[in-house]
């Protein structure tokens, strides 16, 4: 078989005599390291693992194994890069001479940019074009999941969101307010203030002026309790016209029937609606979390309805305090 | 993928309100589909049917004209790409396509695309035939011949043939007649040259 032959079939291939002369080489080693014929193996290749001299007689000896090599004589090697490092495998000439055969590692993509390689730079017959067809389309899921598992976060995030928000009045939810309650009661030496709020003559703005009305009055008793609390203090919706408020590290009562006074005070200045005064006023009951030895939410929250019950049962528009030996 | 590639077509050809249109009331994603699922058939014939309306085109040549776009709209330069791994020249792509099903096996399991048998009459003159579960693969299948012939710099004559339903799948037949494999300089192409 000549040599053109054989470079059609194996185009990275390089022939050495007996003498360790270079005879030929495929066309793809011609174009990555230039003029190797006639130059000797030890000066062309340079084997990295095994490291063997460059006589015939030492690659012959390795016949059959992988070999590690590179050739010290390739072409757009930048400053400071390092040559590429091919796979080898040689077999014995009858001559006393043999054939080096290499191909490129498990990363091609350096070396074909760098040597502008293409699919007849190789074996007509040779795998690599599905190879890197293969890197390309991976390449191009990875990003396609990468962006979808962005649009699964934002879209995750939007849905806890709106979890444990209340649509209208944008304050928590009661689903908010129930897990919170859990955590906050679980933390040992936590002291915490619950405040309810329940709306007064709430039913009568729904019943003469509609539910429009009803709900600018609802979004404007979340502006007024939002503004009365400090920004980390619990605010939620409950539900209809009941409202629960979160006082963390608060133990005073005074200090909580108070800020529930000036709450009261706000609510009772009417609330525009198109023209027409919708006047609501708010009854408040409260506890705090200091009162019992274990705080259990399920006992908070009934203490603290109690009390509220008791607020609208003595007039409306007042703040009751849990009575502490009632509670404990 | 393909419903995905539908929507990329319908709002780059007509604008989404297009798009909003062919949507409307069918149960696609609020967000648009996800190329990397898989959608119900029926859906996919929905909105087929929507876009032939909303495009103004036949089913066929719908199909054959997303073909060709997703072979040549710019931002879709990837897939172009990965079309031209399959030859250095637009015969070999054309031999290629019998292997089509296990590339895209490769590199999308789940990506269910026709099989394809190609048969070379005379010199520069073939015949495709493909199967497919749904009928239009062989109008889809002209469209991206038609782009690649185009980026190979080939001037050919692909036309659709006869189309029949078989076994519960559907045979279509398409001819390639091949002019010049040198009409024109081919795109450009190199290896590795992604990323």
């Amino acid at each position: 078989m000549s040599p053109v032959e054989i470079g059609r079939l194996l185009p990275m291939m390089l022939v050495f005599d007996g003498t360790g002369l270079i005879d030929a080489v495929g066309p793809t080693i011609e174009k990555i390291a230039p003029g190797l014929v006639g130059r000797s193996l030890g000066d062309a290749v340079r084997c990295i693992h095994p490291a063997i001299e460059g006589r015939a007689g030492a690659f012959r000896a390795e016949a059959g194994r992988r070999l590690r090599v590179e050739l010290p004589g390739e072409m757009r090697v930048a400053d400071g890069a390092v040559r590429t490092v091919f796979r080898g495998v040689v077999t014995s000439l009858p001559n006393g001479g043999g054939l080096l055969d290499l191909a490129l590692g498990a990363d091609p993509m350096p070396a074909l940019r760098r040597h502008g390689l293409t699919a007849r730079d190789f074996g007509v017959i040779d795998p690599i074009v599905d190879y890197l067809y293969l890197i390309e389309a991976h390449g191009l899921l990875l990003s396609e999941f990468e962006r979808l598992s962005q649009r699964l976060d934002q879209a995750r995030a939007a849905a806890e969101a709106a979890a444990v928000t209340d649509k209208l009045t944008g304050l928590h939810n009661r689903r908010a307010m129930d897990a919170y309650l859990l955590r906050l009661s679980r933390q040992r030496g936590r002291s915490f203030g619950l405040m309810q709020l329940d709306l007064d003559y709430f039913k009568s703005v729904n019943d003469t002026l509609g539910h429009a009305a009803g709900d600018r009055v609802l979004e404007e008793v979340a502006v007024i309790l939002r503004e009365e609390v400090r920004a980390g203090d619990m605010v939620a919706r409950m539900g209809g016209d009941e409202f629960m408020l979160v006082f963390e590290d608060c133990t005073d009562a005074d200090l909580l029937l108070a800020i529930a006074e000036r709450m009261i005070a706000r609510l009772e200045r009417p609330i525009d609606w198109e023209g027409h005064d919708c006047r609501i006023s708010g009854s408040f009951g409260i506890t705090l979390s200091d009162y019992y030895d274990v705080p259990d939410p399920a006992r908070l929250l009934s203490d603290v309805d109690a009390a509220l019950y008791e607020a609208k049962r003595s007039g409306r528009a007042r703040a009751t305090l849990v009575r502490p030996d009632k509670a404990a | 993928m393909i419903c995905k590639s539908l929507e990329g077509f319908v709002i780059d050809q007509c604008g989404s309100d297009a798009w909003a249109e062919v949507r409307h009331d069918l149960p696609v994603p609020e967000t648009g589909f996800e190329a990397l699922r898989s959608y119900d058939d029926a859906l996919s014939q929905d909105v087929f049917a929507r876009a032939c309306a909303a495009t103004d085109r036949s089913h066929d040549a719908l199909l054959e004209d997303l073909g060709h776009w997703i072979c040549v709209h710019p931002p879709l330069e990837p897939v172009r790409r990965l079309m031209r791994f399959s030859g250095t020249g637009f015969v070999d792509f054309l031999y290629a396509l019998d292997e089509v099903p296990s590339r895209i096996r490769i590199a999308l399991p789940g990506l269910e695309v026709p099989d394809f048998h190609l048969l070379q009459l005379d010199p520069g003159v073939f015949r495709i035939r493909l199967h497919w579960h749904v009928p239009g693969g062989g109008a889809f299948l002209t469209g991206v011949l038609r782009a690649m012939a185009d980026d190979y710099g080939t001037l050919a004559l692909i036309e659709r043939a006869d189309c029949t339903r078989e076994d519960g799948g559907w045979h279509e037949t398409l001819h390639v007649s091949i002019f010049d494999q040198a009409h024109q300089e081919p795109r450009e192409f190199r290896l590795g040259a992604s990323g």
